[in-house]
């Protein structure tokens, strides 16, 4: 349970990780991005944006890292019910506007790809909650660089690119649906 | 530990105000689930959304007495779950059945409002259950 734990939640901090540093890279953007997608008043979503980039990239460090594991994974699954509750809001309102969740590198846009990557992150954090798991391992637990330890890292970015695949082929497919 | 039971008390009190509206009208309840189009066949319905009424009251028994947290877990994902998707199927949708007194679990007008509640209720318990195991 220690190691499943371990893969998907390095692998959602992963992807938070790179969300964050391709916003903080189209900062601007990605902060006016936030009035379009959120019920919040104007100002207040712009500031939002400029500090929830940065909030995110600790947050994905201390997923990494594992550091204070309970009350980080709180925050992260308040944070990610956000997006789900977010992105169910796009999808009722047929309004898919473009979010910069990955910055501008990878043109994303609010709908069903975000959802079920949303729900991908929810449920690969879950268990960390619903589980007392004793023995709390990090990437960095890891004394020797064995077979295992390699192992260990290609699952989980295999992990994290596939949370970013996922969003990518959803959008490209209501992309072309629309 | 004091904050957890007071939050789990809290959430035991929500989930206690939806119960007591639908166990005073049950029939409204029935008819207001008639209209969501999840079971065609009104005997299932009934059976159905007495037992509901009924594990939402042992839900907010379980929240409010101190118990077993699994219990209230289980109770608490099965339901919240139900209504979720329930919500999702009909979003949107304006009933004109609806008495408009299960603003929670069955509102008249389905919105994306309605079912963050849901989600934020899921969560809660998440959490709570969590913190519960931990301390």
């Amino acid at each position: 349970m220690a190691i499943i734990s371990l893969i998907f939640t390095t692998g959602a901090g992963f992807l938070l990780i790179i969300s964050s540093l391709l916003k903080i890279i189209s900062l601007h953007e990605s902060a006016k991005s936030v009035h379009k997608i959120t019920f919040l008043p104007e100002k207040i979503a712009i500031l939002l944006g400029y500090i929830f980039p940065f909030f995110e990239l600790v947050l994905a460090v201390f997923l990494v890292l594992r550091v204070n594991d309970f009350f980080v994974n709180i925050t992260a699954i308040i944070i990610i019910s956000i997006f789900i509750i977010i992105n169910s809001n796009a999808i009722l309102k047929h309004s898919y506007a473009e979010c910069f969740c990955f910055g501008k590198l990878m043109k994303s846009r609010m709908g069903m790809g975000g959802l079920i990557q949303s729900i991908f992150l929810f449920l690969s954090i879950l268990p960390n909650i619903i589980y007392n798991n004793a023995h709390v391992l990090s990437l960095f637990s890891f004394n020797g660089f064995n077979f295992e330890y390699i192992a260990l890292i290609t699952v989980t970015t295999l992990w994290t690119l596939t949370l970013i695949l996922i969003r990518i082929s959803v959008d490209k497919l209501n992309a072309l649906r629309t | 530990m004091i904050l957890i039971n007071i939050c789990k008390i809290l959430l035991g009190i929500v989930f206690l105000k939806s119960s007591f509206i639908k166990t005073k009208k049950p029939y409204q309840f029935y008819k207001a689930l008639e209209d969501y189009n999840f079971f065609k066949k009104s005997n299932l319905l009934l059976v159905l959304s007495t037992f509901l009424i009924v594990l939402e009251q042992l839900l907010c028994i379980f929240l409010i007495l101190p118990s077993n947290p699994i219990i209230f877990l289980s109770l608490g994902i099965s339901l919240q779950l139900f209504y979720i998707f329930l919500l999702f199927l009909n979003l949107g949708r304006d009933f004109k059945n609806n008495c408009e007194c299960f603003s929670l679990n069955a509102p008249a007008v389905v919105t994306g409002k309605n079912i963050s509640i849901n989600i934020f209720l899921l969560i809660s318990i998440f959490i709570i259950y969590g913190c519960l195991i931990r301390y």
